[in-house]
């Protein structure tokens, strides 16, 4: 059976890849990945390389490294309607047979789809790089709870968070629009990041309560988006 | 002005079955408003809307299933070459392989498609552009076609084939909904007209009917000259009460030109020898009942 949902996120995010910014997002990932892999090197130099500071280096630079998928999930679902109304072609896409539902989700869903594969390349390079090319003393676990907060709840959640935002407003905004406030909301990640690094805060419990708050955004968002998503607000806009 | 406000009102088409249907009107006059409507892309205020007995405020889904949609500033995907898009636009119809391979294949031969099938769409002229956009409208097999200003802008020959494309489906016994400012084309295309006006239904009808409820019928007599006309138009006057009129040579008499009515005409002129050249009805063009009608 046609699972138009995963129809709609496969085109989403080939259309994507195939346009000439999709090369200037591979490297924006690897520059966000690079200045990560600069500041940690500088940690561990200055604190030893073991395996206490390597996870208290990640467990701030991972956060500065998930800045770039999230933004890129963010600009998919920009992109998706943006570039629909753009292209003409929504109009026809909401005369088809589908729910309001089944064209949310198929948008948000290649958005979090190609925020998640961003944020694995990512993880990747930085811990790969890190950990493979230094002598650490393994004095104690890499994965600690802070970290493993920040890496497998905290970065999904933002990626995911972006998505939602993107969709929601990408009813209203033109690509023009859509660029800006997507630069907008990486000056936020970063002003995230500055705060984590400025407040004396124990590392899990920042996390933590990054995790709620970011959680509670994120169901807030799908209950609001998915309830306002319609056609006639899009139609009416056309 | 059309105030949007005021929507459309009480408005019912009724289309039969392998018929093509116009919907005429000003800009802003309610014609896409309606159509979104019908297809359940806005809601209306109040009322409902019905299209082929399925209620579209509850099963909107259910009626896009049998509408097939070619909207005015209709799209295509510039990145994708035209058989992606048909693809892709099949799978969103839920029409499942093989069966989507074939009505693929079976659409691109019929619309002469095979040549640009690789082609990226953003490529594409206008005229075939559009051919690709009917191609995706049709692709689900559609019961009712909605063609907004479906000639809009193309040259004559990709006009006279998108006029082709709407006659053939005609035949095939499909029911068209189609918009346009293009009277003449209107004429070719369609049976049955509506006037819309500030979201009103002015009239609705076959194009016989409309004509004749704005513009009177009449025939129009030419003789060998002048002199011959005003003889006619004499010997006419005895026989019908309705107006006459005379220009140069020709006689037009404003009367329901009905074969055996210009029978009796010819008839009597030659009795009186008087040289008939020509004899027939006044064609009156839908430019003629479209200005009469919007009151312009």
């Amino acid at each position: 059976m046609v699972n138009v949902i995963f129809e709609i996120a496969k085109k989403e995010i080939r259309t994507f890849f195939r346009q000439s910014r999709a090369g200037a997002t591979f490297v924006m990932l690897l520059i966000f990945a690079s200045i990560s892999i600069f500041e940690i090197q500088h940690i561990l130099s200055q604190s030893g390389y073991t395996a206490t500071a390597l996870s208290s280096a990640l467990g701030s630079f991972l956060f500065l490294a998930s800045v770039f998928p999230a933004t890129l999930a963010g600009g998919i679902c920009f992109m998706a309607f943006a570039a629909e109304r753009d292209q003409k072609t929504l109009e026809h896409l909401l005369s088809l047979p589908l729910s309001d539902n089944e064209i949310f989700l198929g948008k948000f869903l290649a958005a979090v789809i190609a925020g998640f594969a961003g944020l694995l390349l990512v993880f990747s390079v930085v811990i790969g790089y890190t950990v493979f090319s230094n002598p650490i003393v393994w004095n104690a676990p890499l994965l600690t709870s802070s970290l493993s907060l920040l890496a497998f709840v905290v970065s999904p959640m933002i990626v995911i968070m972006f998505a939602l935002i993107s969709t929601v407003l990408s009813r209203y905004l033109s690509s023009r629009d859509s660029f800006i406030t997507n630069l907008a909301s990486v000056g936020v990640l970063l002003g995230i990041f500055a705060l984590k690094e400025t407040v004396t805060v124990d590392a899990l419990v920042f996390n933590a309560v990054l995790a709620v708050i970011i959680s509670a955004t994120v169901a807030t968002l799908y209950v609001f988006g998915a309830r306002k998503f319609n056609r006639e607000s899009l139609v009416s806009r056309l | 002005m059309y105030d949007p406000t005021h929507g459309i009102k009480n408005v019912t088409l009724d289309v039969s079955a392998g018929t093509s249907m116009a919907l005429l009107g000003r800009n802003g006059a309610g014609k896409t408003t309606l159509i979104r409507t019908l297809l359940g892309l806005l809601k209306p205020n109040s009322g409902n809307a019905v299209v082929n007995g399925i209620d579209v405020i509850s099963d909107a889904r259910d009626v896009r299933r049998i509408v097939g949609y070619l909207p005015e500033s209709f799209g295509l995907y510039n990145d994708m070459t035209v058989n992606e898009i048909l693809e892709y636009a099949a799978k969103l119809e839920r029409i499942e392989s093989p069966e989507r391979e074939n009505r693929i294949q079976s659409i691109i031969e019929r619309l002469d498609l095979a040549q640009i099938k690789d082609m990226k769409a953003g490529k594409l002229s206008k005229g075939l552009g559009q051919k690709v956009g009917f191609a995706r409208a049709l692709l689900n097999n559609p019961e009712i076609v909605f063609l907004d200003e479906p000639t809009s802008g193309l040259d004559p020959v990709a006009a006279r084939t998108m006029e082709n494309l709407v006659n053939d489906l005609k035949r095939e016994g499909k029911t068209l909904l189609i918009t346009s400012h293009i009277l003449p084309e209107v004429e070719k295309m369609c049976d049955h007209v509506s006037l819309i006006k500030q979201g009103h239904l002015l009239t609705t009808g076959t194009l016989d009917e409309v004509k004749s409820k704005y513009c009177e019928p009449s025939i129009l007599i030419r003789l060998h000259n002048e002199k011959s006309a005003q003889r006619a138009i004499a010997l006419l006057k005895r026989s019908f009460k309705e107006p006459i009129e005379q220009d140069d040579n020709k006689v037009i008499l404003h009367i329901n030109g009905a074969d055996e009515i210009m029978a009796t005409i010819n008839k009597k002129l030659e009795d009186a020898n008087l040289a008939v050249y020509e004899i027939k009805k006044q064609e009156t063009s839908l430019d003629e009942v479209y200005f009469k009608a919007m009151g312009e």
